[in-house]
């Protein structure tokens, strides 16, 4: 579960590119990329039940972008 | 430090965003013809200054995601704003700027507005993805996240998402936090936080002040507690160890009534005496002439008086109200006796003159 959390998280982390977006919606992907970052730092070094927290938030947070994420791979 | 501020443009596809600069703070920002907020860090601003042209093409901080996210920021409420006030002028600019380059539809708005473009899309992910860090407790997680992890790189992010929250943190009020009631362990710990520091006062715009009110809130987060709790606790312990050593403002005032209150009674209770005359002041000042003239006649220094000063005083003090002052009491001393003579010198004069006058007339009336 760990492993393929970091692994979702890492795509996520790509896909969230802001120089696939224009100037006015940069700082938002900015935002959620920098979200992602902590969630993978989290899953990578938490252990036990800070482990399976960073877990439970990591999952909610890639069913949350799964849209957005599709969408910036389509490069809108 | 800068007299004057300096301009500079930053043109982000061509569209400028004017700043003026003065001792490395933004003082103006424009964009669209319309003033702006932009938060820039001292870094960006001085790679700004030092730049050698002071048109600078935004690519130059290709890759600066604070830089970018600030921008784009202050882009995005330009937007929002016009949007709200219908502002077409500003709203065709932005659909010519290529600024909002993607959901092009023949109707701007429209495009804008569209709850599957990627704008709204991203707004909307953006405040859902918020509460689950809110969930999570974000504060005490980055902190143990930023214990965990030896990257430094990722260290810097966090500081600067940490740093962020502490900005956010409530603001100390007095009358509001004075009395709140919190953990009694973060309060011991501000308690000894402030011991250990040797914190007895607090200035904002001291930046060591400011370091170590930060400190305690990082040491308090790393102890399990919340930003606004911390900074309450570090504040409020701060204040009633003030209080508990010079007591509140109120405290201080009622004592100074009381003293000023003690002074006049031991004042009184000394006149009380009624040896000289500012005792009798003070003794009387309540008083109605009737009862002054009683207390006056049993006045030691009164008593010791000539008839002419003594005529002065009662003349003064009792119907006229005059204050015994210092320069009363000295003026009665020096001229009020030789006053009071040369008057009786006039009188007797003017009696001379009475009489020469009438044995003038007995004179006539006998030639007569």
């Amino acid at each position: 579960m760990k492993e393929q959390t970091i692994e979702a998280l890492n795509k996520a982390i790509e896909a969230l590119d802001h120089n696939k977006v224009s100037w006015v919606n940069k700082h938002l992907v900015i935002d959620l990329h920098e979200k992602a970052t902590v969630l993978l730092k989290s899953v990578e070094h938490f252990e036990d039940d800070e482990l399976q927290k960073a877990i439970n938030a990591s999952q909610e947070f890639l069913e949350d972008t799964k849209d957005v994420i599709t969408k910036l791979n389509g490069d809108v | 430090m800068d007299l004057f501020s300096k301009r500079y443009t930053i043109l982000v596809n061509d569209e400028p965003i004017e700043l003026s600069i003065k001792n490395n703070k933004i003082r103006n920002a424009y964009f669209m013809d319309n003033r702006m907020t932009i938060e820039l860090s001292e870094d960006i601003i001085k790679q700004i200054q030092t730049y050698p042209s002071t048109v600078i093409n935004a690519d130059k901080f290709d890759g600066n995601a604070e830089f970018t996210k600030a921008i784009s920021k202050m882009m995005s409420q330009q937007l929002d704003l016009a949007i709200l006030r219908n502002d077409k002028t500003t709203l065709s600019r932005f659909a010519r700027s290529g600024l909002v380059g993607d959901d092009k539809t023949a109707d701007f708005l429209q495009s804008i507005n569209n709850p599957t473009g990627a704008r709204k899309l991203l707004i909307n992910t953006v405040d859902k993805t918020n509460t689950i860090f809110k969930v999570l407790k974000l504060d005490r997680f980055l902190d143990k996240l930023k214990e965990k992890i030896a990257d430094t790189k990722a260290d810097a992010f966090l500081q600067a998402f940490q740093q962020d929250q502490f900005n956010k943190s409530v603001g100390y009020d007095s009358k509001l936090h004075l009395n709140k009631q919190l953990d009694t362990e973060l309060v011991t710990l501000a308690s000894n936080f402030l011991k250990n520091h040797n914190i007895e006062v607090f200035d904002a715009e001291k930046v060591e002040d400011k370091q170590s009110e930060e400190l305690f809130m990082q040491t308090a987060l790393r102890n399990g507690f919340l930003v606004d709790d911390a900074k309450i606790a570090f504040h409020q312990t701060l204040e009633k160890n003030q209080i508990s050593k010079y007591g509140t403002i109120e405290d201080n005032l009622n004592l100074i009534e009381k003293l000023k209150d003690n002074i006049s009674f031991l004042e009184k209770q000394d006149a009380m005496k009624n040896k000289s005359l500012k005792d009798f002041s003070t003794i009387s000042q309540d008083m109605t002439p009737v009862e002054k003239i009683d207390v006056l006649v049993k006045n030691e220094e009164y008593l010791n008086m000539n008839e002419a000063q003594k005529l002065r005083i009662e003349n003064d003090v009792i119907y006229d109200d005059v204050p015994i002052t210092d320069e009363y009491l000295n003026n009665i001393d020096t001229s009020s006796a030789d006053m009071y003579v040369g008057g009786y010198q006039e009188f007797n004069y003017n009696d001379d003159r009475l009489k020469q006058s009438k044995s003038n007339q007995h004179q006539t009336n006998q030639s007569l």
